[in-house]
């Protein structure tokens, strides 16, 4: 079943200047989908209008259906939880302080957390491995920890389906994977469905059901990642011509050769 | 290093112990709250020039008059004013994500003053319907210079802590040469009440400013409580907040609107007093964690309290005369807005 579905969005920052154009996705319920292209191919900016953050120029974001647009924000917000890119925070909260703001979509506006929010709240810390930096202020995080608690925040939000920008990118290898191998846990034992923007194109295989590439804006190449991540495709999706795979044992290796 | 506001936070670190946000917190922190808010009321009441003491107020004619007449309103008139600035301070600095945040750098006070010296200067203060016509026009002031201000400071969808900030800054100079201009214009009486605006100034004689006051106050308050929670997942991050289901640009105009109207009425009667908004905000959070949820309802009482003591102290160190409270605020609150400024380099907030 289609649970998240894009049709023709078009989007762009200046009038005249769209940074999506006419791009349709389809995510199917209790799947992992992937969303790769380089840098300035829209891929943010997509997430963002799939997300609900920006509101399509044409086109429309179906959710189980249903427009975002005749949604409530709030209730929408226990079924798709979105992790942005980075989340700078200014203030010192602790990491118990961000995740706990994702509970709030379950409660009105003068509820106060509970006991229960805080146990889902350490239980989603502990997920992604950092109950240990519950009580550090995120402010002296590093990075990539700042990343997972970002992460964690959206978990505790407990949806159906989890929006990821580029989640991994300051995360060390151990943690990429770990990642990787959390949302499959999730995948398995929540039926979380998981639409994830990504570089790390050797982590999609095996595991992963389904890849859309981008390019300029536009939906470039879709479907499994046997199909999409082969070197005539990505050569085009990144335009280089130095873009090599290889498939070992299930698993894929991708470069772009250095030394021409 | 240990500071002086880290030894402080240590002794009462009792109140941050619980880690989360509780009702049962919440009732002790304003429990707390509303027993040092009395105890400033005393001390500022008995805090002036002419001693007062329990038999005279009884008895003495004249003393009566200076306590009801004099010291309780302008008591009342620091409070109102000192919880109003320090409640905007908090709401602003949990929007714009940005610790050094408040009614003055921001330019809304200087806006807002604009906005009352004008009014002053067309003699509409004392014509068409009284105060309210210069609190409008401070409110319309304010609101003209922070939305200046954001448009300067908005670049793509994010806004530059930096730009900010020198926008802000630099409305309130262009605001306060304004206001400068006219008073040396203006004939002598109106020369006088404007020049109040500069430094801030607490000076009442009876009650119906403050009547007048707080029926566009209280309101204002109620509001910014009221989306105290939205306010505090923006401090955490703004997308975020977004995909939790906050109406980001609601909250936005929401809380610009009511700041504008909050800071225009205070500025309009007791000019720009500097700093309460920034240093307020930042002693609540000190004592009792970060969430917006708890920041906001302590600045508000901790701002009474604050300017209430600070009016205090304006008034008894040069024995008959007094000092401009603005410049008491302003004297204490400029090295804290350095420290805090210094401190802020680490997390390279002003990029």
């Amino acid at each position: 079943m289609t649970i998240l579905e894009a049709r023709n969005v078009e989007f762009g920052y200046c009038p005249g200047a769209a940074a999506v154009l006419s791009a349709s996705i389809a995510v199917e319920s209790g799947t992992l989908t992937a969303v790769i292209g380089s840098n300035g191919s829209g891929k943010s900016t997509l997430i963002r209008v799939v997300a609900g953050l920006l509101q399509p120029w044409s086109g429309g974001v179906f959710y189980r259906g249903r427009n975002l647009l005749d949604q409530k924000p709030q209730s929408l917000a226990r079924q798709l939880a979105y992790v942005p890119q980075n989340a700078s925070i200014a203030f010192p909260f602790t990491a118990l302080e961000v995740v706990l703001t994702g509970r709030a979509p379950y409660h009105s506006r003068f509820q106060l957390e509970n006991a229960e929010d805080q146990r889902i709240a350490m239980n989603a810390l502990d997920q992604v491995g950092i109950a240990h930096l519950a009580h550090r202020r995120v402010t002296e995080l590093s990075g990539g920890e700042r990343q997972m608690v970002t992460v964690a925040r959206a978990l505790a939000q407990q949806p159906e389906c989890l929006l990821l920008d580029e989640p991994s990118s300051s995360l060390d290898l151990k943690h990429r994977s770990a990642l990787i191998r959390l949302l499959l846990d999730l995948r398995e034992r929540k039926g979380l469905t998981v639409l994830m923007i990504t570089h790390d194109l050797m982590l999609l295989e095996p595991g992963f059901d389904h890849v859309f590439a981008l390019r300029c804006g536009r939906i470039a190449a879709s479907g499994p990642p046997q199909q999409v991540i082969t070197g005539d495709i990505l050569v085009e999706v990144y335009d280089d011509a130095f873009i090599r795979t290889s498939r070992v044992n299930r698993q894929v290796c991708v470069w772009s050769q250095v030394h021409r | 290093m240990v500071s002086g506001a880290q030894v402080i936070v240590e002794s009462v670190g009792f109140w941050r112990s619980t880690p989360v946000a509780s009702r049962h917190k919440l009732v002790r922190v304003l429990a707390l709250l509303a027993i040092f808010l009395l105890a400033s009321i005393v001390i500022s009441l008995w805090t002036g020039y002419q001693p007062i003491t329990w038999a005279s107020l009884r008895t003495d004619e004249m003393t009566r008059s200076i306590f009801f007449r004099l010291r309780l309103p302008r008591m009342m008139m620091a409070a109102i004013i000192g919880a109003t600035l320090a409640c905007v301070g908090a709401a602003l600095q949990a929007l714009f994500r940005n610790p050094l945040a408040e009614p003055l750098t921001l330019g809304v006070s200087g806006g807002g003053a604009l906005g009352a010296s004008l009014a002053i200067a067309f003699g509409w203060g004392a014509r068409v319907a009284g105060m309210p016509v210069v609190f409008i026009a401070a409110f319309a002031g304010a609101l003209a210079s922070i939305s200046i201000v954001y448009r300067l400071a908005k670049a793509g969808s994010m806004v530059v802590p930096g730009s900010l900030l020198l926008a802000g800054i630099v409305i309130n100079l262009v605001a306060n040469a304004g206001v400068l201009t006219m008073q040396y214009t203006v004939d002598q009486t109106r020369s006088l009440q404007i020049l109040r605006w500069l430094v801030g100034a607490l000076d009442v004689v009876g009650f119906s400013v403050i009547w007048q006051m707080l029926v566009f106050l209280i309101p204002g308050w109620v509001v910014l409580l009221f989306v105290s929670r939205d306010l505090n997942l923006l401090a955490v991050d703004e997308q975020s907040a977004a995909s939790l289901g906050v109406n980001v640009p609601r909250v936005e105009r929401t809380v610009y609107l009511v700041s504008s109207l909050l800071v225009g009425v205070t500025v309009a009667v007791g000019g720009s007093i500097g700093f309460v908004g920034l240093v307020v905000p930042h002693i609540a959070r000190l004592l009792f964690g970060q969430d917006t949820r708890f920041a906001l309802p302590s600045s508000l009482l901790i701002g009474a309290s604050f300017l209430m003591l600070a009016d205090a102290l304006a008034r008894s160190v040069m024995g008959a005369g007094e000092l401009p409270v603005g410049a008491v605020t302003a004297m204490l609150g400029g090295p804290f807005f350095l420290w805090l400024m210094h401190r802020q380099q680490r997390f390279s907030v002003l990029q």
